[in-house]
C-alpha cells in the first residue's frame, strides 16, 4: 500500500511539462486574415489582450490590447511566426474570426478555416465575419479604449432587435456549411463614421465569395430564411410611412415539391407583430379593420422584399444561400442523394412562392381615434 | 511475588504497612479508637482523594458504638453494619492493601482481626457538566461528557434506562490501570461487531491510555488512511443515537470523548442539529457540507491546473482578470498557493494553541493584515488569498474535527498533483481519494458506500434529510 | 453488507457494467457509426442494436442460470476440458489487457490532445495504470463502490451539459428518418454493436452477484443506462455538427460541447466538466478490465492475484505503447472490435451447448 503511494510520487521529481503561467501567454481574442504584400502569402492579424496589471489604487483597470502582424504561406506558420513577436499564442479565447474579402476571392474558405477547425484550442464557437476592408485596419479600430474583437462580438447579439443582421455564423457552422453543401451567407464588418459596425454580407458558395449584399438583402434574406427575430417593417400606407415590429413567429412551414426535375418550394410563415410608430393623421388602431388593412400592406412590403432577394439568389449569385437544401433533402431524399451536385442548377430553376401572415396584437400604450 | 497476610496486631500491621510505604509522603495512618469493644482501627488512605464529611461520619459511627446488652453483636458484625453503605471488599494480603490504597480506596483495619476493609471513599475530581466545546450545536442538548467514567455512564443510563442497554467494563492498562467501558444494545449490535470490538480492545489491554484518541489508533483498521474511521463524541445525544444505530460505543475513564464504531463516511458529516432543526434546513446545511468539503480540498488545486495548464478552460473575461491580478507576481500559482495555504494554517494552529483571547486576535491580525500586505507586496496575487479563504472557511464547515482535519491534509496533495499534471492530476488525485475511500473499511463495515447515496434505503439521510414521519418515525 | 464476502448487488452490477461500456464509445461513437451508415439514422441504428443485445442479454442470463454458472472459467473447465480451457481462458485474458490498455491509451490520447501537450504520454498512462492497480487491491467491492460514485457522476454532469447545449441543436440535421433506406441502416447495425463493449462482462461477474434473481434486472439497467446515453449523445452531435462534419472531426462529442459556450455562469466552457468525467469513465473501464484480467490469470495459472497486477502493470504499460498515431489507435479498436461478438455470444453460446450435452449425458 504504502509503497505504491511512493511510485505515483515519482513523475513528481521530474517536474511539470505542460505548466505554463496565464500572464505568460498571450490571450487572442480576435484573428483576421488578409492578403500579404507578398506573394502567396497570407497576413495575420492576432489581437492580444494586455493584461490591466493590478495596483489596489486604481479600481477600474481598463482592459488593453496590442495586435500582432505577420505574413506567411500558411496559417499555422504564421501563428509560429507571431511567437517570434509575443509570448505563446493561446488561441481557447478566441472569439471573433476576420476574413477580408480579397482572401476569399482567391482562398477557398475551407482552406482559410481549416487549421482553426483542426487545432484542438480554438473553440468552434467562435464567430465568422467578412471585411471589405483589410481586417488589419479593422482591429486596429479603437473607441474609448475598448477592444475591436470584443465589440464586434456584442455587436451580434443585437440580432434580437434588428432584422439587418445576419445570424451569427461561428466556426463550427461555418465548418459543417461547408461539408454539407457549402453555400451560407456571411455577415460583414464596416467601419463607419470612426465606428465598427455590422454592414453587409458575403455569399459563399463552394468555399469561394461569390457576391456581396447590402442591409436590405440581409434583410430579405433573414425573412426568407426565417431567422427573423425582430427588428422592424417599414412601409407606408395612406401615404405616410408606419413601421410594424416584429414580435414572435408563429410558425413557418416549407412545402417542396419535384415534377421531374423542376422544384417548387412553398414557404408559409406566420408572426406576430405590434405597431409601433404610425404618421398617419387618421390612425384608428381600435377599429379591426384598420390593423388588417395596416398588417397587409407590412404582408406586400415583406413579399416584395423576399422576392426580390430570391431574384438575386437565384440569378445573380446561383446559389441556395438559404438552407432551404434541406427541406428538399429531408423531403425528397432520393432525389436529392441523385441530384446533389446539381443543386445550385436546380435551385436557380425552382420557383419559390413566399406567403407571410402577420398579425398585430398589438398596438403600444397610444391607439390614437380620431 | 508472594503475598503476605495481615497480621492480627495492628501495632504489627502499621508498621509493617509503613515500611512498604515508605517512599510515599501522601499516605496518611489515622487511628480511631472503638471505646465500646475497646479496639482501635486503623484507616489508611491517600491524602487528597478522601471525601472528608463521609470519612468523618464512619468515624463518628464508631467511636460511638455502645455494646447493647441485650443481643450483643461483635465487632465484625458492629463495623459491617457501620460501613456497609461505602464498603468494596475483603482483603487479607498486604499486597492487595498496596494496590488499593493507590487506587483511591480507604483502608480499614481494627486490631485483633486479619482482615482488613477497602472502603469507597473517593472524592472524584471532576468538573461539572458543561455544553461540549468542539461540537456545538445550535439547537439541542448543551450536556457534553467530562472526565469522570462512571458520570458519563450515569448519563446515559439517565438518558436511556433500556434494560438491554449493556455496559461492560474492564481494567486496561499496565501502569495506570483504567476502567474502559463497552456500551451497546444487545439486540442491536451485530455479535460479529462486538466480537470484533473485544478482540481488537484485548490485543491492546497492556496500553496506558490517556484519551480514547490513543485508543482510537490502535484498534482502526489501518493507520495508512488520512480519515478517521471512529468517530469520536464529547455529546451524549450522540452516544444514544449511535446506541440506537447499532454500533457500539467505548469509553474510557479520564476521557470526555466517547468513540464510536464502527463509522461510515456519512456520519461523519451529520451533526445532531441536522435531526433536531427543520428538514429542509438540515438537508440543505448537509449538502452545503459536501459541496464544501470538494471546495476544501480541490478549489486550489482547480486553481492551480486552470490557471497555470489550462487557461483556454476559463471565461475569457475571468482569465483577463487573473492575468492582471497576477501580472506582478513573481511565483507559479503553486508556490503562491503552496505559501498562502501554509500561511493560513500555521495561523490556524497558532490560534488553538494560544489562550483564547490572543488567538482571535492572532487570525485575525493574520488573516487579514498578511493577506493584505502579501497583495500589496505582490508576493500572491489577490485571487489567490480569496481562494485560500474559502478553503480555509469551507474547511470548518465538516462536524467532526478530525475528519476536517484530513481534508485540509488531503488539499496539498491536490495542489501537489494539480502542479504536476495539471487538469488530469487534479481528476487523478481524485480518483485516488474515492479509491482509497472505496477500500477502507471501519471495523469491517464499508466505510464509504456510495449505494447509500443513490440506492437502497439509506441514501436519503446520507444527502438529503427527509422530514421524520417519512422515516417511520424513528430517528436514525 | 460485510465487506469479505466479496459479493455485488445487483446495483452495484449495473453500475460495473455501465461504467464498463461508457468509455472511449462516448467521444468517438458519432462518428463511427456514421462513417458506417452514411447517413443520420444512426440513432436508429443504436436503438434497434440495444434492443438485439438487450434481448441476448436475457438469454445468455437465461442459459447461465440454467446452469447455475458460479465462475465462468470453471464452468468453461466443464465444457472444455482443463487444457482447452485454459488455452480458451488465456485467448479472453489477452482480450481483457487489449482492451484495458486501450482504454488507457485512447484516454492518453484525448489527454495529450486537450490537456497536457508536453507531458509525455508514458507519464499519464502509467499513472493511470497505476492508480488502478491501486483500487483494484481492494477487488471487485472496491470498483464496485468506485463505479456506483462516478457513474452518477457522469450522467448528471453530462445531461447538464446536454441540457445547456438545446440552443445550437438543430433536429432538421437528423432527418430524414430512412433517406438512403433501410439497407444502409441494416449493415450500420454490425458496427453498431460494437458500441456495446463492456457488455460482455457480465457473463464473468455473473457468480459474483448476492442475488442471483436480480442479476437480470441490474444487468438490464446496466445495459440501458449506456445506450440512452449514446442515443442522445448521437442525436445530439450529429444534429449540431450535421452528418460530413461528424464523420469529418476525430473527436466529434468533444467538438459538439466546443461548438457552444454558457454565458452567465461561473464556467461557460464545459468542454472541461466533460474532459474530467471522460477521465473518470476511462478509468473505470480500465479498472474493470484490468480486474478482469488479473482475477483471469489467477484461475488460469493458479496464482495469486496479487502477483498478476503487478505482472499486468508493464504488459498494459508496453501494450498500449505500441500504436504511434492516431490511426493505429483506432485500428487497435476496430481489432478488438472482431474479438467482441466471440466473446459475447460465439463463447458463451459454445459452452452452454457443449455443457449441456455432457450434463445430460451424465444424468442418462
Amino acid at each position: 500500500m504504502k509503497r505504491l503511494w511512493m511510485l505515483l510520487l515519482i513523475p513528481l521529481l521530474s517536474g511539470c511539462w505542460d505548466s505554463e503561467n496565464i500572464e505568460e501567454l498571450s490571450l487572442v481574442v480576435g484573428v483576421g486574415i488578409d492578403l500579404s504584400k507578398n506573394k502567396n502569402e497570407i497576413m495575420l492579424t492576432q489581437q492580444i489582450l494586455v493584461p490591466p496589471g493590478y495596483s489596489l489604487q486604481e479600481n477600474q483597470a481598463k482592459l488593453k490590447y496590442k495586435n500582432v502582424t505577420v505574413s506567411a504561406k500558411t496559417l499555422h506558420e504564421a501563428i509560429r511566426d507571431s511567437l517570434l513577436l509575443t509570448n505563446t499564442v493561446l488561441t481557447n479565447h478566441q472569439r471573433i474570426l476576420l476574413i477580408n474579402e480579397e482572401v476569399l476571392r482567391k482562398i477557398p474558405m475551407e482552406a482559410i478555416i481549416n487549421q482553426s477547425i483542426r487545432d484542438n484550442n480554438t473553440r468552434r464557437s467562435c464567430f465568422v465575419f467578412l471585411t471589405k476592408r483589410p481586417t488589419k485596419d479593422i482591429l486596429e479600430r479603437a473607441d474609448d479604449g475598448e477592444i475591436p474583437s470584443n465589440v464586434i462580438y456584442e455587436l451580434k447579439d443585437n440580432v434580437k432587435r434588428t432584422n439587418k443582421i445576419l445570424p451569427p455564423l461561428t466556426l463550427g457552422q461555418a465548418s459543417s456549411s461547408l461539408q454539407s453543401d457549402g453555400s451560407f451567407a456571411i455577415q460583414a464588418v464596416e467601419i463607419k463614421g470612426g465606428k465598427l459596425i455590422l454592414q453587409g454580407a458575403g455569399v459563399i458558395n463552394n468555399s469561394k465569395l461569390v457576391g456581396l449584399m447590402n442591409n436590405k438583402d440581409i434583410e430579405s434574406l433573414n425573412w426568407l430564411n426565417g431567422s427573423v427575430k425582430g427588428g422592424i417593417i417599414e412601409t407606408t400606407h395612406h401615404g405616410t410611412p408606419f413601421s410594424v415590429e416584429v414580435d414572435k413567429r408563429k410558425r413557418r412551414k416549407i412545402v417542396t415539391e419535384l415534377h421531374g426535375n423542376h422544384l417548387t418550394i412553398d414557404i408559409s410563415v406566420g408572426y406576430t407583430a405590434r405597431l409601433s410608430e404610425d404618421w398617419y393623421g387618421k390612425e384608428n388602431s381600435y377599429k379591426e379593420s384598420y390593423l388588417k388593412e395596416a398588417e397587409r400592406d407590412a404582408e406586400d412590403k415583406v413579399k416584395q422584399d423576399v422576392e426580390k432577394i430570391v431574384g438575386k439568389l437565384q440569378h445573380q449569385y446561383k446559389t441556395g444561400v438559404a438552407g432551404l437544401f434541406r427541406y428538399v433533402q429531408n423531403q425528397h431524399p432520393k432525389f436529392w442523394e441523385e441530384d446533389k451536385e446539381k443543386w445550385d442548377e436546380i435551385f436557380s430553376d425552382a420557383d419559390i412562392n413566399y406567403h407571410i401572415d402577420l398579425e398585430i396584437i398589438d398596438f403600444g400604450s397610444k391607439g390614437g381615434i380620431k | 511475588m508472594e503475598s503476605t497476610f495481615l497480621h492480627m496486631n495492628l501495632d504489627q500491621s502499621q508498621e509493617r504497612l509503613k515500611s512498604i510505604l515508605d517512599m510515599q509522603d501522601d499516605v496518611v495512618f489515622k487511628e480511631v479508637y472503638i471505646p465500646g469493644y475497646d479496639r482501635s482501627g486503623l484507616f489508611v488512605f491517600v491524602n487528597g482523594t478522601m471525601d472528608y464529611p463521609a470519612f468523618n461520619e464512619i468515624v463518628l459511627d464508631l467511636s460511638a458504638a455502645q455494646v447493647k446488652t441485650g443481643h450483643p453483636i461483635s465487632i465484625e458484625q458492629l463495623v459491617n453494619s457501620k460501613i456497609c453503605s461505602v464498603k468494596e471488599e475483603e482483603i487479607n494480603t498486604y499486597e492487595k492493601a498496596n494496590e488499593q490504597i493507590f487506587d483511591g480506596k480507604t483502608l480499614l483495619f481494627i486490631d485483633g482481626m486479619s482482615t482488613g476493609y477497602v472502603l469507597n471513599l473517593e472524592r472524584e475530581k471532576t468538573r461539572n457538566f458543561a455544553e461540549p466545546t468542539t461540537e456545538r450545536v445550535v439547537r439541542g442538548p448543551k450536556m457534553g461528557f467530562i472526565e469522570s467514567l462512571k458520570e458519563n455512564i450515569g448519563l446515559i443510563r439517565q438518558y436511556s434506562s433500556h434494560p438491554k442497554l449493556i455496559v461492560k467494563q474492564q481494567k486496561v492498562g499496565t501502569l495506570e490501570k483504567r476502567e474502559l467501558a463497552l456500551i451497546y444494545y444487545e439486540g442491536k449490535a451485530s455479535e460479529r461487531l462486538i466480537k470484533e470490538v473485544n478482540e481488537r480492545i484485548d490485543g491492546v489491554k497492556e496500553t496506558d491510555f490517556q484519551d480514547t484518541g490513543m485508543l482510537e489508533e490502535l484498534i482502526e483498521d489501518t493507520s495508512f488512511s488520512p480519515f478517521p474511521q471512529i468517530q469520536n463524541t464529547e455529546r451524549p445525544d450522540k452516544v444514544l443515537s449511535a446506541l440506537q444505530e447499532g454500533r457500539v460505543v467505548i469509553m474510557i475513564e479520564g476521557s470526555p470523548f466517547a468513540l464510536m464504531a464502527p463509522t461510515t463516511m456519512t456520519m461523519l458529516l451529520q451533526s445532531p442539529d441536522d435531526y433536531y432543526e427543520r428538514w429542509v434546513a438540515g438537508s440543505f446545511l448537509r449538502i452545503l457540507r459536501y459541496f464544501s468539503l470538494f471546495v476544501t480540498v480541490f478549489l486550489s488545486g482547480i486553481y492551480i491546473s486552470l490557471v497555470s495548464f489550462n487557461p483556454g478552460l476559463l471565461p475569457t473575461e475571468l482569465a483577463m482578470t487573473i492575468a492582471g491580478t497576477r501580472e506582478n507576481v513573481p511565483f507559479p500559482p503553486f508556490v503562491e498557493a503552496i505559501i498562502m495555504e501554509l500561511t493560513i494554517e500555521l495561523l490556524r494552529e497558532a490560534g488553538i494553541r494560544l489562550p483564547a483571547p490572543i488567538g482571535q486576535t492572532v487570525g485575525l491580525v493574520g488573516g487579514v493584515i498578511i493577506g493584505q500586505a502579501a497583495v500589496q507586496a505582490n508576493i500572491v496575487s489577490s485571487l489567490m488569498v480569496i481562494i485560500v479563504a474559502i478553503t480555509t472557511i469551507t474547511s470548518f464547515t465538516v462536524p467532526q474535527y478530525s475528519f476536517g482535519l484530513a481534508f485540509r491534509a488531503l488539499r496539498f496533495g491536490a495542489m501537489i498533483f494539480s502542479a504536476v499534471l495539471g487538469l488530469y492530476g487534479t481528476t487523478l488525485f481524485f480518483i485516488l481519494v474515492i479509491n482509497h475511500l472505496s477500500k477502507l473499511t471501519s471495523f469491517q463495515e464499508p466505510y464509504f458506500q456510495p449505494m447509500d447515496f443513490i440506492g437502497g434505503k439509506t441514501w436519503k439521510d446520507a444527502f438529503i434529510r427527509l422530514p421524520k414521519r417519512k422515516k417511520g418515525g424513528r430517528l436514525s | 453488507m460485510n465487506e469479505r464476502d466479496g459479493k455485488i448487488v445487483s446495483g452495484e452490477l449495473a453500475a460495473i457494467i455501465s461504467c464498463g461500456m461508457l468509455g472511449i464509445g462516448m467521444l468517438t461513437l458519432p462518428r463511427t457509426i456514421t462513417e458506417k451508415v452514411q447517413s443520420s439514422d444512426g440513432w436508429i441504428v443504436l436503438i434497434l442494436d440495444g434492443l438485439l443485445i438487450g434481448l441476448l442479454v436475457c438469454l445468455l442470463v437465461a442459459m447461465l442460470k440454467k446452469h447455475q454458472v458460479t465462475s465462468y472459467f470453471t464452468y468453461m473447465e466443464e465444457a472444455f476440458g482443463s487444457w482447452l480451457s485454459k488455452i480458451v481462458g488465456l485467448l479472453i485474458v489477452s482480450y481483457f489487457i487489449g482492451v484495458a490498455s486501450f482504454e488507457v491509451l485512447a484516454m492518453s490520447e484525448m489527454v495529450r490532445f486537450y490537456l497536457l501537450e508536453d507531458t509525455p504520454e508514458e507519464i499519464v498512462i502509467l499513472t493511470l495504470i497505476l492508480a488502478s492497480m491501486h483500487l483494484l487491491t481492494g477487488r471487485i467491492k472496491a470498483i464496485a463502490k468506485v463505479c456506483v460514485f462516478f457513474l452518477p457522476l457522469t450522467i448528471v454532469i453530462v445531461l447538464f451539459i446536454y441540457l445547456l447545449s438545446i440552443r445550437v441543436v438543430d433536429l432538421k440535421n437528423i432527418q430524414p428518418v430512412f433517406s438512403k433506406g433501410i439497407m444502409p441502416v441494416m449493415k450500420g447495425m454490425g458496427t453498431g454493436t460494437l458500441s456495446f463493449f463492456g457488455i460482455e462482462l457480465f457473463i464473468f461477474m455473473f457468480g459474483l452477484v448476492k442475488n442471483q434473481k436480480k442479476v437480470r434486472r441490474g444487468v438490464l439497467l446496466g445495459f440501458f443506462i449506456p445506450v440512452v446515453l449514446y442515443v442522445i449523445t448521437y442525436v445530439l452531435v450529429v444534429a449540431t455538427l450535421t452528418v460530413p462534419e461528424v464523420k469529418a472531426v476525430t473527436w466529434p462529442t468533444i467538438s459538439f460541447i466546443q461548438s457552444f459556450e454558457v454565458k452567465g455562469i461561473f464556467i461557460e466552457r464545459l468542454e472541461l466538466f466533460l474532459l474530467i468525467t471522460w477521465i473518470l469513465q476511462f478509468f473505470c473501464t480500465h479498472a474493470i478490465y484490468y480486474y478482469f484480467a488479473a482475477e483471469g490469470m489467477s484461475r488460469i495459472f493458479n496464482n495469486s492475484y496479487t502477483t498478476n497486477l503487478i505482472i499486468l502493470v508493464p504488459v498494459m504499460f508496453i501494450l498500449a505503447e505500441i500504436p504511434k498515431n492516431t490511426i493505429q489507435i483506432f485500428k487497435m479498436s476496430d481489432m478488438l472490435g472482431y474479438a467482441f461478438p466471440v466473446i459475447l455470444i460465439g463463447l458463451p453460446i459454445v459452452t452452454f451447448v457443449i455443457v449441456q450435452v455432457k450434463r445430460s449425458r451424465r444424468s442418462r
